[in-house]
């Protein structure tokens, strides 16, 4: 009996009867992902605390930080590296401040081939100096077994990866413990979101997710006024020029 | 105090040898302006005496080794003795060409009394190729007096100050005049007065020494025998490292070239621990015989003096540089060190401190060694209303931000877009703004109207117009 309730408390062990609805609770180690709907859908109740995770999306400003946001905050005394590798953009370092990562702990790796990012997307998740990653590779080197690999080390090491992929990705296997593809975000903040893969249950479509905050679509009259405005000043000091 | 005068005999001697092993033992030489100016102990024993001439010296021995005295070498290898003796205790001076003294009362119990430290500053020498001849006294120029002469008295191995005086006294008396560094008409005079041991000088009245030699050698017995200061210059440790290796054998391929690499790290990290630095930028070079070659520098985040942590690190970044396929000659230099004194109070921006390696430092370090340095981005946040200059890569400026706002949650993007991209206002759904950044008429005035809006897909840019037109500057992801 001892043996059999050792065996259900270990967290590694899915009961079928989670499938529907999480039975367990919340444990201790992983972290709210801020949507209740979401930590109801995910095993761990929240993001995983040492796997890999994709998300899905073909454009940047989709929410798709928002959406990691609480993954990528951690207490203060937790001092480690958030590490982007291979990002798009510039991270707008005041905003990462605002959102809670201390830019100090803020780091960017630009790897000049795919070679390069895999071993430095290696290297930082066994380094013991980062608990988040989140790197951006090249689609058309990636391979299954790369996957595999980083999804391994980031269990074994407890590191919260997450790896960016284009949409066209959903149809290609891959060992990531977790997969969300994001489809639009609407005009009020509402971020659509579908699971691909979780662990524990079965895909997961459109699910809504209102984004605690973000840009708002505000005054768009007077805005919309005072564009006019401008336009028809514009026009008149060409004609007065001309 | 407590001080060890080191004499080596055979330096001038010693200096050749090392270049060929197989002259050692042999009879050999070392003549200045034709003279015999040091000779070894088969020369010796054929009959060559010191000042002879070298014709002399020859008719004697025809298969005898000599060389000119090579002055440059000697003080060359003298800095390098210097540095050996460092690892005993950090005062250390040159007395002579070919003597050192060591102040060891500091060092005496680190390492186990006299006796220890006197049979392994002896090993330590002979290890590097020099033979030492090592006498102790509570006076500097006691003790080479003592090293000169060669003869062993016994000493207890932590013996108290009054001990140290009343002990190299006695010595003192029975030194021959001949080991102290006196001018040769002076010895001569003593030696006619029939005063032979020093001990017959130092109990003469010294008003009588005064009138008879001068005020010079009065001091020089007063300081003989401590009841005069006699300040010794410590010598300070070069403050720059720069070592080359000179191969015999060429080495070809980086795994061969790491072996003398890691030679010179290790004496690197020797000189480093001595002056009690840390490493931060090392440069390297291999050079092939034609002196042509590749030089590649590591940095370490944090001051490193171990030869693995060093190694290591060089190890990642040769794996980037191209070296040349034949090596002669092996370098290295430290560009940028940094003193560890208060290891205790330093703490990096993480909280951790600096002296043991952390996962975070090595982690940077093995970043930039394999990717480059330009590769690695950190920020800081500076405070300036223009999104361009509200943040900087950090290695540009190293300021304390924290007492900086942060804009509020939303309201910036946190992606930004360096350069701006032009954008047709066609293509954009404004649905905020205006918001006005109007700043930095000391240097690049900027005078914006910014806007949040959507694009055609969907998705939420911060643009701005000004007089060129409409640009997406970020995306708030």
């Amino acid at each position: 009996m001892a043996l059999t309730a050792s065996l259900l408390n270990d967290t590694g062990l899915w009961r079928a009867r989670d499938l529907n609805g999480r039975q367990t609770a919340l444990c201790d180690s992983s972290q709210s992902t801020g949507f209740s709907q979401l930590d109801a859908l995910l095993i761990d109740g929240g993001w995983p605390r040492a796997a890999l995770v994709e998300v899905l999306c073909d454009r940047y400003g989709v929410g798709e930080l928002r959406l990691l946001a609480s993954g990528l905050t951690r207490p203060a005394k937790d001092a480690h590296w958030t590490v982007l590798i291979n990002p798009p953009c510039v991270p707008y370092a005041p905003a990462f401040q605002a959102l809670g990562i201390n830019v100090h702990e803020l780091m960017v790796v630009h790897p000049s081939s795919h070679q390069e990012a895999l071993w430095s997307f290696e290297e930082v998740i066994m380094s013991g100096a980062t608990r988040t990653v989140l790197a951006w590779l090249s689609e058309s080197d990636l391979q299954d077994k790369q996957l595999r690999r980083i999804q391994t080390k980031s269990k074994e090491h407890e590191v919260f990866s997450v790896l960016f992929r284009p949409l066209s990705a959903e149809q290609l296997p891959s060992a990531a413990e977790l997969r969300l593809k994001i489809e639009r975000q609407t005009i009020d903040r509402k971020l659509v979101l579908s699971i691909i893969k979780r662990r524990g249950g079965w895909r997961v479509d459109e699910l809504e997710l209102a984004l605690p905050w973000g840009p708002t679509a505000t005054d768009s009259q007077r805005t919309r006024q005072l564009l006019a405005d401008w336009e028809r000043t514009r026009r008149e000091m060409k004609a007065v020029a001309i | 105090m407590l001080w060890f005068g080191l004499h080596l005999p055979f330096l001038p001697l010693e200096v050749f040898e090392q270049r060929d092993i197989r002259d050692q033992g042999l009879p050999a030489v070392v003549t200045e302006a034709q003279q015999v100016f040091c000779v070894n102990e088969s020369a010796r024993a054929a009959g060559i005496r010191l000042g002879a001439s070298l014709a002399t010296a020859r008719s004697l021995m025809p298969e005898l080794i000599h060389h000119p005295r090579n002055r440059e070498s000697e003080s060359q290898r003298m800095e390098r003795l210097v540095m050996t003796a460092y690892e005993f205790t950090p005062y250390v001076s040159v007395a002579d060409f070919d003597a050192l003294l060591l102040e060891m009362e500091g060092s005496l119990k680190l390492f186990g009394g006299v006796h220890h430290v006197r049979r392994r500053l002896r090993s330590r020498f002979r290890r590097i190729g020099h033979r030492v001849a090592i006498g102790i006294a509570h006076t500097p120029r006691a003790s080479l007096a003592f090293a000169k002469s060669g003869d062993d008295v016994t000493w207890p191995d932590f013996p108290e100050r009054s001990e140290i005086e009343h002990i190299a006294l006695q010595q003192l008396d029975a030194t021959l005049l001949d080991c102290l560094d006196l001018e040769p008409k002076i010895r001569e005079r003593f030696a006619n007065m029939g005063m032979r041991k020093v001990g017959d000088i130092v109990h003469v009245p010294r008003h009588e020494l005064r009138k008879r030699f001068g005020e010079e050698l009065t001091d020089y017995v007063a300081q003989l025998t401590g009841e005069r200061v006699d300040p010794w210059e410590a010598e300070q440790p070069p403050e720059a490292f720069s070592e080359r290796l000179h191969l015999i054998d060429p080495v070809r391929g980086k795994d061969e070239v790491l072996e003398p690499m890691e030679h010179l790290a290790k004496v690197l990290s020797k000189w480093l621990g001595k002056s009690n630095l840390g490493a931060r930028r090392l440069r390297w070079g291999v050079y092939t015989f034609e002196g042509d070659g590749a030089t590649f520098e590591v940095g370490f985040e944090q001051p490193r003096h171990e030869v693995t942590d060093i190694m290591a690190i060089t190890r990642l970044r040769m794996e980037t540089v191209d070296l040349p396929s034949e090596a002669m000659t092996v370098r290295l230099d430290a560009l940028r060190t940094r003193h560890l004194g208060l290891k205790w109070i330093e703490r990096d921006v993480l909280g951790q401190a600096l002296t043991q390696a952390t996962p975070s430092h090595e982690l940077l370090d093995r970043l930039t060694a394999r990717l480059g340095d330009s590769a690695l981005q950190r920020f800081c946040i500076l405070d300036d209303h223009r999104p361009e200059f509200a943040w900087m890569p950090k290695e540009k400026a190293d300021i304390h931000d924290a007492s900086i706002a942060v804009p509020e949650l939303g309201r910036r993007p946190l992606w930004l877009l360096e350069p701006p991209m032009p954008v047709r206002i066609g293509h954009l759904h404004i649905v905020s703004g205006p918001e006005r950044i109007q700043c930095g008429w000391w240097d690049h005035e900027q005078y914006r109207d910014y806007f949040v809006a959507r694009d055609r897909d969907e998705t939420w840019c911060w643009c701005f117009r000004d007089a060129q037109g409409w640009f997406v500057h970020g995306y708030f992801a």
